[in-house]
């Protein structure tokens, strides 16, 4: 249960990132765990990488070695669960 | 700038350094000298294997220290760097490999060119590893010819180009001047190595003294504020992003100086239209957003410089006595040494079509110079469109317009080929698609009223679907790929109107 809790509080999180690294309100009303990022929110490669670098400082986690990986995660839910399994590692 | 001298003076700078990630997965800064000193290392390994002036040295990687390395052993030996892009894939790079005569073909990609005899793993350039190379490989004569590099045509498919050697030396030099680059300089270059304009790039720091740090493009943003450099080129969609993300509301010019590094001095953009609007932004928040103009066939034409800008215009032309136009208004450049010889690979009329028989060369490009000698460019001259009633306008004008508009996001001005009717696809929110159809209507009959009855819009397309690079409807230089969007939406475009 904890652990549904804190992936829902994670998707918000980046929810707002998104958001921000878009500039403007994203074309869908609702940023879920299964949301696409390029068929859904329409983010250009840019926005990821900005997104990414908003996501690195929010949770002080060095992002670059994944890089590569991140980039290739389709949904918001994916990214998500990529990141805290790197900050539990941490 | 001149090669012959660049290393030798690149070491004089004793303190000033490079950065950029090795093969070996460290992440790499060594002082100039200590950089010169590997470049000598596989110069000699080279020297040793076979190579001499004039060999081809085919070279497929991303951004990193070896890089740096081949191109300057290259320069250190006079052969010629055959750079391929990165993401050209293994059979493609297989079938370019069959039509050169390169000496060694370096790739970082362990899938490319497997059994080839001649291959070297960009992993071992600073390795034991013996080089094996080509004995039967020829050498080009030109003396003239730096390297060979590739662009993207714009069908997609790629086209060869001889940079000359005279050419970058006088672009080089004519940049450092402008821009009165120094040690205290320091660069973030993070657009791919394997597009010239980086390369060139390197080779002005290294003469100036300016520190250089190479990455890949996937780390621009978390680099800009952990190297802090002194300038960046990046396209418009960079400084786009960067805006909106951190230079508006409260503390804008702190916040965006605190992403940027706070050691800005200037930041050049060009490879596509910018907003106005965007570049007025930066400048008042006290960051420089230079916009500059130029292709790779001649080199840069013209640019703002921190000590003369004029937001709109791509600046001066660096040579004015270069820049004419023809009666088409299309930017022609005639200059003692343009930056490219010609094309390599290319289909014949690519070539003729550019490279014209007086010695000009046809930029593609419609501009005209202000009073005061600054260029504005109006549109691509393969984009105007011709009305069946025999006039010419250029969709960027109308797309300004359209983009001006409440909810419109971006705006692609097309024709069908069925009625020759102007089409504007626009994209909006999906939120607003369904109000946005009534509200465009009402706007598009505002503005067919206040422009030319030849320009007058007669269908829209609303979409919700943002131009991309995956959806074909950007070029990977970002810009609109307007087959691409027309080919997305044709039967939208060609439907017959009721």
């Amino acid at each position: 249960m904890s652990a549904i809790i804190d992936e829902n509080a994670d998707v918000e999180k980046l929810a707002g990132l998104i958001r921000l690294a878009m500039g403007d309100e994203p074309p869908v009303a609702v940023i879920a765990a299964q949301t696409r990022f390029t068929e859904d929110l329409g983010m250009q490669s840019i926005n990821r990488l900005m997104l990414l670098s908003l996501l690195e400082q929010e949770c002080g986690v060095s992002l670059e070695r994944h890089m590569t990986q991140l980039v290739e995660l389709q949904t918001v839910g994916d990214t998500a669960r990529f990141v805290a399994s790197l900050t539990a590692g941490h | 700038m001149n090669f012959a001298a660049l290393l030798e003076r690149a070491r004089g700078h004793a303190s000033n350094t490079l950065s950029a990630r090795r093969m070996d997965g460290s992440d790499h800064q060594v002082s100039v000298p200590a950089l010169l000193d590997d470049v000598e290392a596989l110069a000699a390994k080279l020297t040793q294997a076979g190579i001499r002036p004039g060999m081809q040295i085919g070279l497929q990687a991303g951004n990193g220290y070896e890089y740096l390395l081949w191109d300057l052993a290259a320069i250190k030996l006079g052969a010629v760097i055959h750079t391929v892009p990165e993401e050209l894939p293994p059979e493609k790079l297989a079938a370019l490999v069959q039509q050169h005569d390169a000496a060694l073909w370096v790739c970082e990609n362990r899938q490319a060119l497997p059994g080839h005899p001649y291959r070297v793993d960009l992993a071992d350039t600073c390795t034991d590893h013996p080089l094996a190379i080509d004995p039967a490989a020829g050498r080009l004569e030109d003396q003239d010819l730096h390297t060979r590099v590739y662009s993207s045509g714009s069908s997609g498919y790629l086209k060869g180009l001889n940079i000359s050697r005279r050419g970058t030396e006088a672009l080089v030099s004519d940049f450092i001047a402008a821009f009165a680059l120094d040690p205290a300089d320091s660069h973030l270059i993070f657009l791919p190595l394997s597009n010239y304009q980086q390369r060139l790039s390197v080779y002005g720091c290294l003469w100036a003294g300016a520190s250089i740090r190479v990455v890949r493009h996937t780390s621009v943003f978390q680099e800009l504020g952990a190297f802090k450099p002194s300038f960046i080129v990046a396209p418009p969609a960079i400084y786009e992003n960067i805006y909106h993300v951190h230079g508006r509301g409260q503390q804008a010019a702190q916040k965006l100086g605190a992403f940027l590094g706070g050691n800005i001095r200037f930041m050049i953009t060009g490879m596509a239209p910018i907003r106005h609007e965007l570049l007025r932004a930066y400048n008042e928040l006290g960051f420089p957003l230079l916009e500059a103009y130029g292709v790779t066939e001649t080199g840069m034409i013209a640019w703002n410089t921190p000590a003369t800008q004029r937001i709109g215009s791509v600046g001066r032309p660096i040579h004015p006595e270069h820049v004419h136009f023809n009666e088409e208004s299309e930017v022609v450049i005639r200059r003692p040494f343009p930056l490219t010889q010609g094309y390599f690979d290319s289909t014949g009329s690519d070539g003729a079509q550019t490279f014209l028989a007086d010695g000009t060369i046809a930029t593609g490009d419609i501009g005209a110079l202000d009073d005061d000698g600054f260029l504005y460019l109006k549109g691509r001259k393969k984009e105007i469109i011709l009305t069946s009633g025999g006039a010419k306008f250029h969709p960027e004008e109308l797309e300004r317009k359209l983009t001006s508009l409440n909810g419109v996001r971006h705006a692609i001005v097309l024709q069908s080929q069925r009625g020759q009717e102007v089409v504007a696809v626009l994209v909006t929110d999906e939120a607003d698609a369904s109000q946005a159809s009534g509200i465009a209507d009402e706007d598009i009959r505002a503005l067919n009223q206040s422009i030319p009855s030849y320009m007058h819009i007669s269908r829209k397309v609303i979409t919700s679907t943002i131009p991309s690079i995956d959806n074909g409807m950007l070029t990977r230089n970002l810009k609109y790929d307007r087959k691409g969007v027309y080919r997305y939406f044709q039967q939208q475009i060609e439907v017959t109107q009721a």
